[in-house]
């Protein structure tokens, strides 16, 4: 008996197919060889910590259960309340673009017409003089509209990268350290980029030490023929990637490659394929 | 032995009665637990609506884990997971009346580990096939054996001895691999 037989039949050992003999054996091994008596250890000391897994799952499960157990009722006053509140946001954005300055033409006109009075008075103005002064004041009012456009909702703090798969696992850089990482953003409202992911996908998803990831900012379900992993965005910066471009992330976790997912796939995936070359993906 | 199925059977007290059980099983099986209770919940009714295909040849425990598990996988597999919430069963709701918790939570032995370490294993877990993460989880439920696996899995006791085994070897080979980093 020694440690390369014990190594070879512990697989026998733990699923109990060892002989009489053989287990007689194995325990006087173990008593004298402390390596074999460590690796045995060490695969016991995985139950406990599957037991701890398991209790944490149960904890998840029974949190997940008990919150969303509402009556039918309840959840009708929910949504009312939901729709009061988006009429609230809308009615409230209203009025603040009616007292935006310059927003309003029977504000600034007012103010135009006292000023010029005094001119009048005097003399020096001409009619025309009130109309040019007012022409300014039009287009303003574009841009008290786009001064109320929603802010970036990414802070600049907000981690690098953040994703979560469909099941809620969530995912950063760090787990894709060693692998070579394909991001690519796509969404439902433009198909052709999320088509053209997909050909990348099919094209280069299947080499080693690569994965291919389409993220979307928003929890949505996948077109019809995609078959990329699908993750969403969970509040990080993406690699400071726009919507529909894709970035390439070496082995280390360095930027290699960035461009648009838009155009011709065969360029695209070509493109791609010669920086992972480069990097060392075949 | 196992006795034969009572015609009059009152499903709903087996189900309150299993149902702590059940839901260990669909944590286990489940690629992410908050989807526990909606699999146990459509495992029920479709216990429920087949009642009558049990033959009464293992306990109504093992039969309902077996239809769990089923449901587990389509789950994970089925692209719309938010099943609808159902609301079959009244009385076995997860927050009684009264208040009380039905007695399916396990003593916490997590609380002397500290949860980053817990989130990192069950991370580590995930990454398992699910043919060697389920029987490696079940084990862990209480009171769970070895025939009792082979009989919901449906595979030969032997099979989940060694797919147990081979889990051990690679969550211990992964848990070791991530601390040397």
């Amino acid at each position: 008996m020694d440690c390369q037989w014990f190594n070879a039949n512990l697989e026998a050992y733990f699923c109990e197919t060892l002989g009489n003999e053989e287990l007689l054996l194995v325990s006087e091994h173990l008593t004298t060889c402390l390596s074999c008596r460590n690796e045995v250890q060490s695969l016991r000391d995985v139950d406990p910590m599957v037991r701890q897994v398991l209790d944490y799952r149960m904890t998840k499960a029974r949190l997940a259960a008990s919150a969303p157990r509402r009556s039918i009722g309840f959840q009708l006053g929910l949504a009312g309340a939901g729709v009061a509140l988006a009429a609230a946001i809308v009615f409230g954005v209203f009025l603040h673009q009616a007292n935006e300055p310059g927003g309003s033409a029977s504000i600034v006109p007012p103010t135009l017409q006292s000023s010029d009075s005094p001119d009048t008075k005097a003399g020096k103005g001409s009619d025309s003089t009130p109309t040019v002064r007012a022409k300014p004041v039009a287009p303003d009012q574009p841009a008290a509209v786009k001064s109320i456009a929603p802010e970036p909702i990414i802070p600049a703090g907000a981690p690098e990268f953040a994703v979560i798969d469909p099941s809620g696992y969530s995912k950063s850089l760090s787990d894709y350290r060693g692998r070579v990482l394909l991001i690519g953003i796509w969404s439902a409202d433009r198909k052709e980029t999320a088509q053209n992911l997909q050909r990348v996908y099919q094209a280069l998803g299947t080499r080693r030490n690569l994965s291919v990831l389409g993220v979307s900012r928003r929890k949505q379900d996948p077109l019809p023929g995609m078959t990329f992993p699908v993750v969403f965005n969970d509040g990080s910066r993406l690699l400071e990637a726009r919507d529909f471009e894709y970035v390439v992330v070496d082995k280390e976790g360095h930027e290699q490659l960035r461009g648009s997912l838009a155009g011709d796939s065969n360029a695209l995936i070509s493109k791609i394929r010669t920086k992972l070359e480069q990097l060392g993906v075949r | 032995m196992v006795a034969a199925p009572d015609p009059q059977y009152d499903f709903e007290t087996a189900a309150r009665d299993c149902r702590p059980f059940l839901l260990q099983i669909a944590v286990a099986s489940a690629r992410n637990p908050v989807d526990a209770e909606d699999i146990v919940q459509e495992a029920l009714l479709r216990g429920f609506r087949g009642i009558r295909r049990f033959r009464g040849d293992c306990p109504l425990r093992i039969w309902l884990s077996r239809i769990v598990v089923r449901v587990a996988i389509n789950h994970h597999r089925s692209a719309a997971r938010r099943l609808k919430r159902w609301v079959f069963f009244g009385d076995v709701e997860i927050v009684r009346e009264d208040g009380s918790q039905p007695e399916f939570d396990p003593p916490d032995h997590s609380r002397n580990v500290p949860r980053e370490r817990i989130m990192d294993v069950d991370r580590q877990v995930n990454r398992l096939p699910d043919e060697f993460k389920m029987p490696l989880l079940m084990l862990a439920v209480d009171g769970m054996t070895i025939p009792e696996i082979a009989e919901i899995l449906e595979i030969p006791q032997g099979t989940v001895k060694s797919r147990v085994f081979y889990a051990r070897k690679r969550l211990k080979n992964a848990l070791e691999k991530r601390r040397k980093k």
